[in-house]
């Protein structure tokens, strides 16, 4: 079974909500792995960049930390740092949500996941609401 | 890359949104470092450099903490210390948190310091900002 899945609740013409659920095997931490991509999970496919806006997170980890960045070919575009052992659900629709702000000819607006510390006792759920610009 | 990386989510005529990415390494902890400059950081408003107020941070730090001033040279005046974890704190039920220093001659500008940093260790945090012309 894999460490992630990946699941799409909503796919609307606006908003998306996705579902992400983490069970660590004892395999290791999981590096850049994709969780969004704006190309093959949308009905239609969307462009690129800037295409995405995270407009909110929730999230609950156990025994593992996780980082959001939007994939580019430098080091990518910092979206979230996120700590584990409380629920966290931060909102960024007060300034329109986080976009990819990587330069337009460098990135894929895929969202991706990093984990620090994700074992074979870690478990852990995060939701994203997205906009599509 | 290890570090300290700022970028605008918006600059707008009254209020800014900045993210700061931080990524540890084996330099240890970052020390007031700055985070907004007032005469660098926003797009020129009619050649006047704002005085700030913080509305609201958010975030999520991983292993750290961190602590925010206001630069000034008899003492930079502290603003906020954020613990490890995730936050969130909202400062418009008091009306926001103003850079005083400036009244005395500060330069404005809001430092970062970090408690704790190391090479495996990371965070994120948004900052809200109201402009406050003041000449």
């Amino acid at each position: 079974m894999s460490q992630i899945t990946v699941t799409k609740i909503l796919d609307g013409a606006k908003n998306s909500v996705v579902h992400v659920f983490l069970r660590g095997d004892g395999s290791g931490d999981l590096n850049g792995e994709v969780i969004i991509d704006p190309a093959v999970d949308f009905t239609p496919p969307l462009p690129p960049v800037p295409e995405l806006r995270i407009e909110q997170l929730w999230y609950d980890f156990i025994g593992f930390t996780g980082y959001l960045f939007f994939d580019d070919l430098v080091t990518g575009t910092p979206v979230w740092s996120m700590s584990a052992g409380q629920a966290n659900q931060p909102d960024f629709s007060c300034f329109g949500g986080l976009t990819d702000r990587s330069d337009q000819l460098d990135g894929s607006g895929q969202l991706k996941l990093t984990t620090m510390g994700l074992d074979a006792s870690s478990i852990g759920t995060l939701i994203l609401l997205v906009k599509k610009s | 890359m290890s570090g300290l990386v700022v970028s605008k989510l918006m600059d707008g005529s009254r209020q800014a949104f900045l993210h700061v990415d931080i990524v540890g390494d084996d330099d240890g902890d970052l020390v007031d470092r700055i985070v907004i400059d007032p005469e660098k950081t926003f797009d020129p408003n009619g050649g006047k450099v704002p005085t700030l107020c913080i509305d609201k941070i958010m975030y999520g730090l991983i292993g750290f903490d961190c602590r925010l001033e206001f630069e000034y040279d008899g003492g930079d005046v502290p603003v906020w210390t954020l613990v490890r974890g995730s936050g969130a704190p909202d400062f418009g039920w008091c009306g926001s948190l103003p850079d005083r220093a400036t009244e005395m001659g500060g330069s404005g500008r809001l430092k970062l310091t970090t408690i704790g940093l190391r090479s495996d260790r990371f965070g994120s945090i948004i900052i809200a900002v109201t402009k406050k012309s003041h000449g």
